[in-house]
């Protein structure tokens, strides 16, 4: 288990090497220099302060270097935690991510628990009583649902709450609650705007896990194992949910290392620049559309890095519910 | 030799024929036993036709032609008009316009009193059918010989443009990405899958490589990345093929490695074995034999790939890194409402989305539909 | 023997069980009738698809769900109240199929082990969990009273403990010969071989001192030798804990070894049925005949061993008359292709379906020739 492990951080942290060079390259592909823009944008104002310090960024981040001197710069800046300048906001990246993240991860967690909350009951209802009324509806609504992309049903829930309902959905705060200081009000508000994203994005996500719940239900369902518990006399309740559910979860572990971990920084891009959402998607498209490298390319190996992390803590927990696994 | 030696060689051959007739006949007969998936079959095609092959003939106006009709909101085709007078020739109102001296802003309104009867395969501009048959029919619009007479099934946009036209044009390009970028998908991930699977060693290592690092890059953040890479500066046409062969570029692994699986669970069957004794190159037991074994399972991937294509370009180019004006696609239309504001002054501008949505979801009914009717020996 | 007398445990009346699916209706149990006695052992013996597990499925009312079950199975349980013994007569068939109390009899009174054990423990859960569910469910010891003012009919009774239950497990592993049982009681099913599964899946069963084991081909997954010793093993513990059980096999060797009565069906009906002595000595019914002349016997040089010709005729096509004619030896053209014979006595305790035996039937000089030939 432990050279199992060690192996697993090393490859790890190979892909994070080859990845992380990769981001570089491509957010490095634009051409044109963001200095060079910065800069003309800068001397017409007049601002001669504000030029030195840019050509002060120049230097300082090898912005005149070779492309692979400035990646061991960024790099090794990088993993001592210096994530580089948004040359934008002309503010340390890391600043401007810390003040997303906590929204980030609020709402990819209520996202992640709404859809759970509601996909695996549904699941479970459906592989128990296949065929029925219920199943056909739940399957049907479920494969509708997988059709769905959640930005353009944010486009639609947009259109539903402004033409028809004439109701603020955008972002996650009131005006008055933008800039006010955290209290209990605040909290409230942001729960209010809160469960707008946050059931948007449970769509897809619902839909495909009811899919998988069912499905691996229905197969486990057929196994000798459960007409053997049956024969012990446990209740049909307690053989659903002890001995099938247990065993039919396992793939959707799976994807919640791979989906909710990486989707704490990238869960639904899209949504979140639709409703404009203070948290991280929004910026990395504004990072990528105004060729941000620092911005745009922390965030996207961020992005890898939480999902190589994902893929380790699947393997732990599959080791953790499947002695099959552990003890291999 | 004679002719008895010959004749069985015949009879094996029809043999041959007939079972993969019966084979496929099977996917057919179960197929049209699925109705939605039939359906499904039915609102694509009429999609292809109405916007990738003829949508110069269904649109009324051409995709750039600007009117001094500014955001005008969509007039719906009427049967009955205010009086309460009913006519069989569907008509729509005229529109007017009006200052809001609040807002500043103008608008317009629908005006009862003016009516333009709508007809069917009428004159109108002249285009190319096919990009070299010159034609003016029209499949429906307004009396050519009246010049204010105007039809905006879906209302305008900010420079007076038909919307109703400008979205069957941008299905085209729309459309032909999803089938485009589908086939660039399909060559690489088959071709790609099946070299490894077959050659093994170093080829297969290279490739599942590339695979496993093109897996730990989440899709949708790499791919909008490498939208945003592409140089504003290019034409239109270098931006969209270049769109096109990233869609399917981000997306080969997955193929690779299920076809790879094939491949290697093929390599041992006995046809195989008896074409490589027979001294078969490996070219042709790849493409004759390999290959073809995989084609039901690619067709199903294929099928149910093309919507994912066609959203992750929307998307790109609602976020403006992919497609730009003057293309029209879907999601350049899209872009359009991308601000609260023009989505409560002209909602009219979120008419693309259901014909985005329909189109995903008869995609998606197709694939699955296939995918059950390619293993009819199922159930 | 289907009068109910004391020793009756389990009952079955015109059992028949029935199955609607798009090709056809199959009759997968076509009007059992048969009796288990207390402590003895029933053997169940037919080719695949003849409706031996249907039968046993239906004991513990778990028949699967397009079936429709008619008929009686009826339970004899026994109870001691005022320090008299009652029996309780108990109509299996008409419970609530997940309801209280067929909940209780069903891994309490008559528990059951089947015929993959590999596949039959829950692949996530130890050894010993499976035990332990069983014994929470279905053990009940007396809460201690001091003195005699407790009287005994009134006696409390309480589930056990979770410390207990796990000492029974290691108590239940030791008795089915799992070696190093107090480590065994943790191992999950993967860690176990199929013999070892096997005897796992015996603990469970006799965890909670059933009155009746059905044991629904329990070797057949099994090598022969592993085979020999869960066969051995299951007859020791039988004489041990005052328990019938219902063998349910393909292999006429296991039958001999292990029942006391035996009961040969062939689709969906039993085709003879008496105690194993005689049915051995002297088969009536033909198909009994061509299935024991297919046991190869140790010694025997010469002797061709019997096949039965053709294969069991699809369930939604069944012959005409009796259903075993297109495959039986002494098939009576005229007759067994036109009458469904009814199961008469051939002998004390020995009934056989068979138009050879059938009372209503003329005894014909053909008939006559057959049996005398036999």
């Amino acid at each position: 288990m432990v050279s199992f492990l060690i192996r697993r951080v090393f490859y790890a942290i190979i892909m994070l090497i080859l990845v992380s060079f990769i981001s570089f390259l491509i957010i490095n592909l634009p051409a044109g220099d963001f200095m060079d823009q910065k800069i003309a944008e800068l001397e017409a104002r007049g601002d001669k302060s504000a030029v030195a310090r840019v050509e002060d960024y120049r230097v300082r981040y090898g912005l005149d270097q070779p492309m692979l001197t400035q990646y061991w710069l960024w790099i090794s800046n990088f993993v001592r935690g210096d994530f580089g300048l948004s040359f934008q906001f002309e503010r340390p990246v890391k600043e401007l991510i810390g003040q997303r993240l906590t929204l980030s991860i609020l709402l990819s967690l209520t996202t992640l628990t709404i859809t759970w909350l509601i996909a695996i009951p549904l699941g479970v209802y459906s592989a128990v009583n296949q065929y029925s009324l219920g199943d056909q509806i739940i399957t049907t609504i479920a494969f509708i649902g997988i059709g769905l992309p959640g930005f353009l049903l944010a486009l639609l829930v947009l259109y539903v709450a402004i033409v028809i309902l004439d109701q603020d959905v955008v972002g996650l705060f009131s005006r008055e609650f933008q800039d006010a200081p955290w209290s209990l009000a605040k909290v409230w508000d942001l729960l209010k705007h809160l469960w707008v994203p946050a059931l948007i994005g449970a769509v897809t996500g619902t839909a495909g896990t009811i899919r998988i719940m069912r499905g691996n239900l229905l197969d486990t369902l057929g196994q000798p194992f459960i007409e053997a518990a049956r024969a012990r006399g446990l209740k049909s309740r307690r053989v659903v949910w002890k001995h099938a559910v247990r065993m039919a979860i396992t793939p959707l572990v799976i994807i919640l290392g791979t989906e909710a971990f990486p989707g704490i920084l990238a869960g639904n891009i899209l949504v979140e620049v639709v409703l404009g959402l203070p948290t991280i998607g929004p910026l990395y498209i504004n990072a990528l559309t105004t060729q941000d490298m620092f911005m745009a390319g922390t965030v996207l190996v961020l992005i890898v890095f939480l999902l190589l992390v994902g893929n380790l803590i699947t393997d732990l927990v599959l080791a953790w519910i499947d002695p099959r696994v552990r003890l291999e | 030799m004679s002719d008895a030696a010959v004749i069985p060689v015949q009879e094996t051959k029809d043999d041959a024929v007939k079972i993969s007739q019966s084979y496929w006949s099977l996917v057919w007969w179960k197929f049209k036993r699925n109705r939605l998936a039939v359906v499904a079959a039915f609102i694509l095609a009429a999609y292809y036709i109405t916007c990738l092959i003829f949508p110069e003939f269904f649109a009324p106006y051409s995709k750039g032609l600007e009117s001094d009709y500014i955001e005008a909101r969509p007039t719906y085709p009427q049967f009955v008009d205010a009086d309460g007078n009913f006519s069989l020739r569907p008509f729509v109102y005229g529109l007017d316009e009006e200052i809001d001296v609040a807002t500043r802003s103008r608008q317009f309104v629908v005006n009862e009193s003016v009516k333009y009867p709508l007809y069917f395969f009428v004159e109108g501009e002249p285009y190319k059918l096919f990009g070299f048959i010159p034609a003016k029919t029209h499949f429906f619009g307004t009396d050519p010989a009246d010049p204010d007479a105007k039809v905006f099934l879906l209302g305008t946009d900010r420079l007076g443009r038909d919307q109703f036209s400008r979205i069957l044009f941008g299905g085209r390009i729309s459309l032909f990405i999803g089938l485009f970028s589908v086939a660039v998908f399909l060559f690489v991930g088959v071709t790609l899958g099946a070299a490894s699977g077959y050659y093994g060693g170093a080829t297969d290592i290279v490739v599942m490589r590339i695979t496993e690092l093109l897996s730990a890059f989440p899709q949708e953040p790499l791919f909008l990345a490498l939208g945003a890479a592409v140089p504003v500066s290019w034409p239109s046409t270098r931006v969209f093929f270049m769109v096109t062969i990233l869609l399917a570029l981000i997306q080969w692994g997955g193929l690779a490695r299920q076809v790879r699986g094939l491949v290697l669970s093929g390599r041992e069957e006995q046809y195989v074995l008896a074409a490589r004794s027979f001294g078969a190159s490996d070219r042709r037991i790849i493409f004759n034999h390999l290959i073809p074994a995989t084609m039901s399972h690619v067709i199903v991937i294929a099928t149910l790939k093309i919507p994912g294509m066609i959203l992750l370009e929307t998307a790109l180019s609602f976020l403006g890194l992919g497609l730009v004006p003057p293309t029209v696609s879907w999601g350049t239309l899209l872009q359009n409402a991308n601000t609260v504001r023009s989505i409560s002054a002209a909602p009219w501008y979120l008419f693309v989305t259901p014909f985005i949505l329909f189109a995903i979801l008869a995609y998606n009914l197709l694939g699955d539909g296939l995918r059950d009717a390619m293993d009819p020996y199922s159930k | 023997m289907n009068e109910i007398t004391d020793d009756v445990l389990v009952s079955i009346r015109d059992l028949r069980i029935r199955f609607d699916v798009r090709d056809g209706i199959v009759n997968a149990v076509d009007g059992a009738n048969f009796t288990i006695r207390r402590g003895k052992t029933l053997g169940v013996i037919g080719e695949s698809g003849c409706g031996k597990s249907m039968t046993a499925k239906a004991i513990m009312n778990m028949v699967p769900k397009p079936g429709i079950m008619t008929g009686e199975v009826t339970l004899y349980k026994r109870h001691v109240e005022n320090g008299s013994q009652i029996v309780e007569e108990i109509r299996l068939d008409q419970l609530d199929k997940d309801g209280e109390e067929i909940r209780k009899i069903r891994g309490g009174t008559i528990t059951m082990i089947f015929q993959e054990p590999m596949s039959s423990l829950t692949p996530v859960f130890s050894a010993g969990f499976h035990i332990m569910e069983a014994v929470k469910l279905h053990r009940f010891l007396p809460i201690e009273s001091i003195g005699e003012t407790m009287t005994r009919n009134i006696q409390k009774k309480r589930q056990v403990s979770l410390e207990e239950a796990r000492e029974i497990a290691i108590d239940m592993l030791q008795k089915v010969g799992l070696p190093n049982a107090a480590q065994r009681v943790d191992s999950y099913p993967h860690q176990l071989s199929g013999g070892q599964r096997q005897r796992v899946m015996i603990a469970i069963a006799l965890s909670t001192h059933p009155d009746l084991l059905i044991a629904d081909e329990p070797t057949t997954a099994l090598d022969v030798s592993i085979e020999a010793q869960i066969l051995d093993l299951m007859r020791e513990l039988q004489e041990t804990v005052d328990m019938a059980i219902l063998f349910i096999t393909h292999n006429m060797g296991v039958i001999a070894e292990m029942a006391d009565e035996m009961v040969v069906m062939y689709m969906g009906k039993e085709v003879e049925e008496g105690s194993v002595i005689d049915i051995f000595e002297n088969p009536k019914h033909p198909y009994t005949r061509l299935l024991l002349a297919s046991i190869p016997e140790i010694g025997e040089k010469k002797r061709e061993l019997a096949t039965i010709k053709g294969m069991t005729p699809s369930p939604f096509d069944l012959p005409t008359g009796c259903v075993f004619h297109p495959r039986c030896p002494d098939f009576m053209p005229g007759k067994c292709d036109v009458v469904k014979p009814l199961l008469a006595t051939v002998a004390k305790n020995q009934n056989a379906r068979c138009l050879m035996y059938d009372p209503c039937w003329p005894d014909t000089a053909e008939a006559q020739a057959i049996k005398a030939k036999a």
